[in-house]
């Protein structure tokens, strides 16, 4: 046996070892060809201009107040009266141009998600009382994906004879109605949906926290508001910061509530929109500035990304499993505190979780047309999807895809995690990054990114978007394996960590093979979480949205069930109930991940940190 | 070392896997190849045995039809007499069929519209079609003009390129209640949507992207046609400063049925749908402006089995014609004979609609005139009214706004609405010179906006910013 240099240099092992070598470069590699590749490839368009490399589209898109409109323009609320003498106010938010109206949005739903989520986690955590385990329950349901229709679901409630005013003008007579569209009507739709994502990061921070270290503070005087301040709200904070840049990246990249809020121009006036309608559109052309525009997204999605990992480090939130080893500070809430709980967060809370029965009332009701609420009872639509073989053609794509790219997510999260966590090589900061990467890259980034490198690369073949022999199914399980990794690989990653190294040591110390180690001792201790983050990761294939309905609808046959949804949502009347019977049985898959997952990993909060 | 072999293994068991699951993708162009070039001409005695063929059929239609076209023709006599197994439908933007033919890969052309078939046909992607049963139709079944518009479409060799497969109109869709909500009076012609009374916040109007609607493009067409280039972009200036544009004409219609909005523009069958979904909903055939259209059905050049495609179009025009009698589907069909089978009895409102479609009165259309700018006009809407519909709709309220509270005099409100409806000048980017958007320049570009994308995005965010900033001015003055 020779000691090799670069052996130990790459990968941290003196002798070269084939299985760790593969361990660290098929990951890496795949991550290279898949993600950083393509999305290069964007590169050269951008930097394209009459066939020399220039900055011209990057600068005319800087440069053009239609993309960055300072001051802003419009009103934010305008008032109306209709000729039955009723009033309006139509709240749609001011335009600042497609590349700010971005992330003034993305600022306005991480900045309200947080708020909620860390309300609700530090009421859970701290207090005690009736209903306790409903608001438990309840705080999950807005995380049940269902595309699009919860963002039409929310778009109905906030017109003008819509259940909103139907609560404030018709109930409590409040003189006037509201409606909400444009930029205000998708912040709205994304706050709701994903302030989950705070509140199961800073709920997980709140019971982590030692409580010697708020009992320090209160023998020290500190108490309330000041000990909130000053202890409890900076020890959570790296979790819900954590879960505010989860957020941030998915309102950005969001591009179902922009689609369901369309017919407001503002609400067109975002980037995601921007690329996938031109895209949709002109479908096979290299557009220069659509291509500067994704790569400008990219930068913007990334830069939020690593600014906050420069403030915590993202698998620290990973390990929270190890929780709740003390005694929690949890304590009955004083009168006004409860007043706060059924007065205000109740309601709060119902009125998220809305959506999602929405869906649900809409997948069994005939009709919503007009009524606040969908109306008229029936099972056609759920039997139409069962029965139809059409319709549940796209269920099986579906399930074939995320059941393939599971397969692979699952063999890089373990490569990735054995190699970046049991080896100080150089390659292992490098891959520790770049599994997390894809979360930071928007779909539609991905989207476009692929639709260029392989109608290049393999033009007239199955892989080629723009041939009839185009088959999307081998492109999107690489986009699911690629885009819902980090899923899979932070939680494999924690399990590692709690696996002590010795355990190996002594196998390979007796003799067994590097082989025998992973797979008759790593394996098992670690099962529990490779199938927790693979359920995981599954769950979210089932609704990926962005390169689903771009590239997976082009061969509409073998479209999955996210790009049937987009394409009879907006078709053939009376479709919207399929797309929500679809939704309903989305949600009945993940339901039945959760649940099968903590009954079987016995972790309670098994979804914590990897939203 | 041995143990090292199973990591091979698996990920050799892994790829089948994959392979497996897209191997159901097999490809779907096993057209029977070196078919003979003879036609149709089947006399019962010839009793060939047929290979197995998958038809490849380009479309705009969207996926209800395509599913029931499907389930029905499989199932239908013809399919097993040519042994046809499957369709493959591929929903495809328009710039996207001249690769598909160019690479031989699609059988059929269907659903679009006349002007994209008529592209089609200009640059030579079509293929006569020569099966005697589909041309004993013409003049018999299928009349060859419907109120002066073509239905079937001959070239100078006196052959068939395409036959239209369903009519359709175009008008607007109207929710009652929301007119009534807004003081609206219903609107009978394209005028009335483009004037002072549709100037209000949030607008009641809905229109669709002609980049994205070859429905909504014919509609401007009619308009550009029916008022003369210069007077029509001011027409449809207004109307968009009216509107919210939507991204696809169905959602225009899913939006009047939600009563989001209180006018549409339409196609017929979208109105038809909207009607049975809610009563509220009413179509209007405008008057005296509108167009007819045979959506054409056609045999592409790329066609490698012509026996079958004809057969499938054979269908289409006779018995597949109950496909558009379809509660959801709602179109009119091309041959009124499926009117008299039990299907067609059921619809006697189709029928009335048929029968109002053959009477209405439109405007003569120049097609070749349409065609040479539709490019040009559809970027140039896009970019001037749809990207800048916020800018545009924000002046053009507070215009009208300022002159009915009377805060400007009638003479200041014309001068402004002149200068908000003044077509845009901007910098050719060949010549360098300022030019406005005049026919003839529209019809200079039209081909190579399709080809030239970097042209193409550099004038479209000439013509936005152009037109933002002309919006704006005008707002500017109007709020002094």
């Amino acid at each position: 046996m020779r000691i090799s240099k670069w052996s130990e240099k790459l990968f941290g092992t003196p002798l070269f070892e084939p299985l760790v070598a593969f361990s660290f470069l098929f990951p890496l590699l795949y991550l290279v060809v898949f993600l950083i590749v393509p999305v290069l490839a964007m590169l050269f368009i951008a930097f394209t201009y009459e066939g020399n490399f220039s900055l011209h589209w990057f600068k005319s898109i800087l440069g053009s107040s239609y993309y960055i409109q300072l001051p802003p323009q419009g009103d934010f609320v305008t008032k109306q009266v209709t000729a039955t003498g009723e009033t309006i106010y139509l709240i749609r938010g001011i335009d600042f141009g497609v590349i700010i109206n971005s992330l003034v949005v993305a600022f306005f739903v991480t900045l309200l998600a947080s708020l909620i989520g860390t309300i609700f986690a530090f009421v859970m955590a701290r207090y005690d009382f009736k209903g306790k385990n409903f608001f438990r329950i309840a705080l999950f349901i807005p995380l049940l994906v269902t595309p699009f229709v919860n963002a039409y679901v929310i778009k109905r409630m906030f017109i003008e004879y819509g259940l909103v005013n139907f609560i404030l003008h018709d109930i409590f007579q409040i003189p006037f109605r509201i409606k909400i569209d444009g930029l205000v009507g998708v912040a709205l739709a994304q706050a709701m949906a994903y302030y989950p994502i705070v509140y199961l990061n800073a709920y997980a921070s709140f019971i982590n926290i030692d409580p010697t270290l708020e009992e320090q503070a209160e023998n020290l005087g500190s108490k309330s508001f000041h000990l909130f301040r000053t202890v409890t709200f900076p020890l959570a904070l790296p979790g819900i910061a954590a879960g505010a840049t989860l957020v941030f990246i998915f309102s950005l990249e969001d591009l179902a509530a922009p689609i369901v809020f369309h017919g407001d121009p503002l609400a067109k006036k975002l980037m995601s929109f921007q690329i996938f309608s031109k895209f949709i559109s002109e479908f096979g052309e290299r557009s220069p500035e659509i291509a500067a525009l994704s790569i400008i997204m990219l930068t913007l999605a990334i830069l939020a990304f690593l600014g906050i990992r420069k403030y915590v480090s993202l698998r620290q939130y990973a390990m929270l499993s190890k929780g709740g080893r003390w005694k929690p500070r949890v304590s009955d809430p004083r009168p006004w505190q409860k007043v706060i709980i059924y007065v205000l967060l109740l309601p709060l809370l119902l009125f998220t979780i809305f959506p999602q029965i929405g869906v649900v009332l809409l997948a069994f009701s005939k009709q919503w047309s007009v009524t606040v609420l969908p109306h008229g009872f029936t099972t056609n639509y759920i039997k139409e999807m069962i029965i139809n073989p059409d319709v549940r053609r796209y269920i099986v794509n579906s399930l074939v895809y995320s059941g393939s790219a599971v397969i692979l997510i699952i063999l890089l999260a373990v490569t990735s995690s054995y190699a970046a966590g049991r080896f100080k090589g150089a390659l292992s900061p490098v891959l520790e990054s770049i599994v997390i990467l894809p979360i930071a890259v928007p779909g539609i980034v991905v989207a476009m990114g692929y639709f260029y490198f392989f109608s290049n690369l393999f033009p007239n073949t199955i892989l080629d978007p723009v041939s009839i022999t185009f088959n999307p199914a081998f492109v999107l399980i690489l986009s699911y394996s690629i885009r819902r990794l980090p899923f899979a690989a932070r939680s494999v990653y924690a399990g590692l960590q709690q696996v002590h190294v010795s355990l190996e040591e002594s196998s390979l110390n007796l003799g067994a093979s590097r082989w025998k180690t992973i797979t008759g001792i790593l394996l098992p201790l670690i099962s529990l979480n490779v199938f927790g983050g693979g359920m995981l990761s599954f769950v979210y294939a089932m609704s990926e949205t962005s390169t689903s309905i771009t590239l997976g609808s082009i061969a509409i046959e073998k479209a999955p069930i996210t790009a049937f949804m987009k394409d009879i949502m907006l078709s053939a009347a009376g479709s919207v109930n399929i797309a929500a019977a679809l939704g309903v049985l989305l949600i009945t898959v993940q339901i039945i991940s959760i649940v099968v997952v903590n009954i079987i990993t016995k972790q309670r909060y098994a979804f914590i940190g990897l939203t | 070392m041995k143990k090292n072999l199973a990591l091979p293994i698996i990920m050799l068991l892994l790829v089948s896997v994959i392979a497996g699951c897209i191997g159901g993708g097999e490809t779907p162009t096993t057209t029977t190849p070196g078919t003979s070039e003879t036609t149709a001409s089947t006399t019962p005695t010839e009793e060939i045995k047929r290979e197995p063929t998958k038809l490849v059929i380009l479309t705009r239609h969207d996926t209800t039809i395509q599913m029931l076209v499907k389930q029905q023709f499989l199932k239908s006599e013809i399919a097993k007499k040519y042994n046809i197994v499957d369709l493959i439908f591929r929903n495809a933007p328009a710039s996207q069929w001249k690769v598909f033919i160019e690479r031989g890969q699609a059988d059929i052309g269907w659903g679009g519209g006349p002007t994209l078939f008529d592209d089609l046909f200009k640059q030579g992607y079509l293929a006569p079609i020569d099966d005697p049963q589909v041309l004993g139709l013409l003049g018999t079944d299928i009349q060859e003009s419907i109120a002066g518009m073509p239905m079937v479409r001959k070239g100078d060799d006196g052959k068939v390129y395409w036959i239209a497969a369903a009519l359709s109109s175009f008008g607007f869709t109207i929710n009652k209640d929301v007119l009534a909500r807004w003081n609206l009076p219903a609107p009978e012609k394209w005028e009335d949507i483009a004037s002072e009374t549709f100037a209000i916040d949030p607008p009641q109007v809905g229109i669709a992207d002609p980049t994205r609607s070859t429905s909504n493009t014919r509609i401007y067409q009619i308009i550009l046609q029916a008022f003369g280039w210069e007077e029509g972009w001011k027409v449809l200036t207004i109307i968009a400063a009216n509107s919210k544009i939507y991204d696809a004409s169905d959602a225009v219609r899913e939006a009047v049925i939600a009563g989001d909005i209180a006018v549409g523009n339409t196609i017929d069958f979208y109105g038809y749908t909207a009607m049975k979904l809610n009563p509220s909903c009413v179509y209007v055939v405008p008057k005296g402006e509108s167009v007819i259209n045979g959506d054409p059905i056609a045999l592409l050049k790329s066609t490698r089995n012509k026996e079958a495609a004809q057969a499938f179009i054979y269908w289409v025009l006779t018995e597949g014609q109950k496909v558009w009698l379809d509660e959801n589907i709602n179109r009119m069909p091309v041959n009124p004979k499926i009117f008299d089978t039990p299907e067609g009895q059921k619809r006697p409102d189709l029928k009335k609609a048929y029968e109002l479609t053959l009477k209405t009165q439109g405007i003569q259309f120049d097609d070749a005139k349409a065609l040479a700018t539709e490019k040009a006009l559809q970027y140039y809407f896009k970019a001037t009214l749809v990207d800048a519909s916020q800018e545009l709709h924000r002046a053009w309220v507070a215009l009208v706004k300022a002159y009915k509270q009377g805060k400007i005099s009638k003479d200041r409100y014309e001068q402004l609405r002149a200068m908000l409806l003044e077509p845009i000048k901007f910098k050719d980017p060949d010549t360098g010179k300022i030019v406005t958007f005049t026919e003839e320049y529209a019809a200079k570009i039209n081909d190579r906006l399709v080809k030239d994308a970097s042209f193409k995005d550099q004038l479209m965010q000439e013509w936005r910013d152009a037109a933002r900033e002309k919006y704006n001015r005008v707002l500017a003055e109007v709020q002094g």
